[in-house]
């Protein structure tokens, strides 16, 4: 709260300045009017001692701010030492509980702590060899028990000392085991390096032979297309060859019908020819019958001529000469008659034997037909199952060629093992290389050997290309990525 | 006619599947076993894709692609990097050499030819 200002000693003079102004112009002005002087000069003295009166009363007000001012600070200095008094004891008790409670904690930790340490000095001692003290510690003070512990120390250097010895003996069992790395890592190298490398032939021989097989595969499918469908080179497939062979085979079947209908009208012919040898049979009978009369005739001329006597003598020889032509007439006739009864049997039979082979050429016809219907038949249905195992056959090789595709994917790991087979021989054969600068190093400075691992496991994480490896290396099992590949397009 | 690609790797398995997977396509195959041998092949012979390893004995294979680049025949060549390698600085070292794609191993075949494909008609 702010306490009301006062007022010091000197602060009613502030007011004089200005009673005493106008005390001197009041009497200025009754001086002036009644003592005739001059009016210039007596307003001049009244500025001049104007002047001086105000310069007198800025001084002195001046001083009196300044009073103030120190008064004002004086008090604030005073209530500010006050508070800061106040809030150093506050500090100073705040501070004071702190530590204590610190201490406090400290106290507990660094028992805990010795306890702890006296549990593995127990054990310590124990594995040693040297006597186990069981002692109850808890109400010891933390003095008491460092003291204590100082004391086990001491005895157990002293113990150490006596279990020198052994200690040696310990060495030199590390040494051998440098030694034995030093032998050992060049053979696990060389073996692991050889193992990869057989790993390595066995699957570029693996992928060759799945080529191989991929390649003889589908040659047998372009095969088996071509001989059913037949190859772009304009050579015909099993279908178009049984498209041509029914074209060819219908052609020999119509033209072996034109040959039966050729022969069907020679029957014909042959038939119409047997008629024509029964009107030869028919005009041979007549030239008898003609050649029978003619013979009764010259009989009759004979007779006529015989009785004629010597007139009638030259008449007899032409009667002799027509009954001579009469029988030569009747032996023409039957030699007619029997040719044509001959040539009618040979009809008979040419015609007997065309009839029979035109039934046997129909048959053979009709049963050529059936059996090329029934080649073709067969032709086709085998064609059919051809391009069934064709397709059978392509279908197989697609899904073959995507499990090669597959096995091709899979046999690329074998690349990622040999990467991480290679580091681990780069790694022991460093570390066999190492070991033996470590052992000269030892030989001729007698210094002791110490190997950095952090570095080691560090400069051999740097060399890791595969987040495998990584993951491997942090100890936590990993398994070889079968992700989807990533393609990065810059 | 053909194209030609060049498949550097040191890995013969890869190297015989890789081979497999090219030719079935009718690609013409070059063959290298390292950065080294890889360099003895670009004797001036057209090669319209190049695919490399990375991590090859002898010379490695980012060393043997900025030694390619440097040959006015193969300058703009295109190159996939075909590796294990997933390191970001590697891949940024790849690019700035000049290398437009790179793929993890293993890769699929179809997604490789599919990205041979690509760049060889680019």
């Amino acid at each position: 709260m702010k306490e009301p200002m006062t007022f010091n000693r000197n602060e009613y003079w502030l007011a004089f300045p200005l009673l005493a102004s106008g005390v001197l112009g009041a009497l200025g002005i009754v001086v002036s009017s009644h003592f005739a002087v001059n009016g210039l000069i007596m307003a001049a003295g009244l500025i001049v001692m104007t002047v001086g009166l105000c310069y007198w009363s800025r001084n002195r007000y001046r001083v009196s701010l300044q009073t103030i001012e120190q008064g004002l600070f004086e008090g604030l200095q005073q209530r500010n030492e006050e508070v800061i008094k106040a809030l150093r004891d506050a500090h100073h008790e705040a501070v004071s509980q702190a530590s204590a409670r610190q201490v406090e904690a400290e106290r507990n930790h660094l028992k805990t702590l010795s306890t702890d340490l006296a549990q593995r000095f127990d054990a310590l001692s124990k594995r040693l060899g040297g006597q186990e003290e069981k002692t109850e510690r808890g109400d010891l003070s933390i003095e008491a028990q460092i003291t204590d512990l100082a004391q086990r120390f001491d005895a157990l250097i002293g113990h150490l000392d006596q279990q020198s010895p052994s200690v040696e003996k310990q060495e030199q069992g590390i040494d051998g085991l440098d030694s034995l790395c030093q032998k050992v890592l060049p053979i696990w190298s060389s073996q692991v390096e050889m193992a990869r490398v057989h790993t390595e032939e066995s699957i570029a021989d693996l992928a060759q032979r799945f080529d191989a097989l991929s390649k003889r595969l589908d040659a047998a499918v372009m095969t088996s297309q071509n001989a059913v469908g037949g190859d772009n080179d304009a050579n015909g497939g099993i279908v178009e060859l049984l498209r041509d062979s029914q074209l060819e085979l219908g052609t020999i079947t119509n033209a072996l019908g034109a040959s039966l209908e050729d022969k069907e009208k020679l029957l014909r012919s042959i038939e119409d020819l047997s008629g024509f040898t029964e009107q030869l049979s028919k005009m041979a009978s007549e030239v008898s019958s003609i050649a029978a009369q003619t013979n009764l005739l010259a009989l009759n001329a004979a007779i006529q001529s015989a009785r004629a006597g010597d007139a009638g003598r030259g008449f007899s020889v032409v009667a002799d000469e027509v009954r001579k032509l009469s029988r030569s007439s009747g032996d023409v006739g039957k030699k007619i008659t029997e040719t044509v009864e001959s040539v009618s049997e040979a009809i008979e039979d040419t015609l007997a034997i065309s009839r029979k082979f035109a039934r046997q050429d129909e048959e053979t016809l009709g049963n050529a037909e059936r059996i090329i219907d029934s080649v073709l038949g067969s032709f086709s249905r085998a064609a059919s199952g051809l391009s069934d195992s064709e397709e059978l056959l392509r279908t197989e090789n697609s899904a073959i060629n995507y499990e090669i595709s597959d096995v091709f994917v899979a046999l690329q790991f074998q690349d990622r093992v040999s990467q991480i087979l290679a580091l681990v021989c780069d790694d022991l054969n460093k570390l066999e290389q190492h070991l033996s600068e470590l052992k000269d190093q030892q030989t001729n400075e007698g210094a002791s050997r110490s190997v950095n691992v952090e570095q080691w496991l560090e400069e051999l994480a740097k060399t890791y290309t595969m987040e495998e490896q990584l993951t491997a290396h942090d100890g936590t099992k990993a398994e070889i990525k079968t992700d989807q590949p990533s393609i990065t397009f810059f | 006619m053909a194209k030609t690609i060049l498949f550097v790797e040191d890995s013969a398995s890869v190297r015989q599947v890789m081979n497999s997977t090219l030719t079935r396509e009718g690609y013409d195959v070059i063959l290298a076993c390292d950065g080294q041998d890889a360099l003895t092949k670009l004797d001036g012979t057209k090669i319209h894709l190049i695919i490399s390893d990375v991590n090859m004995p002898n010379m490695d294979g980012l060393t043997f692609v900025k030694s390619a680049k440097q040959m006015p025949a193969y300058k703009f060549t295109p190159i996939i990097m075909l590796t294990t390698e997933t390191q970001e600085a590697k891949m940024n070292e790849g690019k700035a050499a000049g290398v437009k794609a790179w793929i993890v191993k293993p890769f699929q075949p179809a997604q490789l030819l599919a990205a041979v494909s690509q760049l060889i008609q680019a």
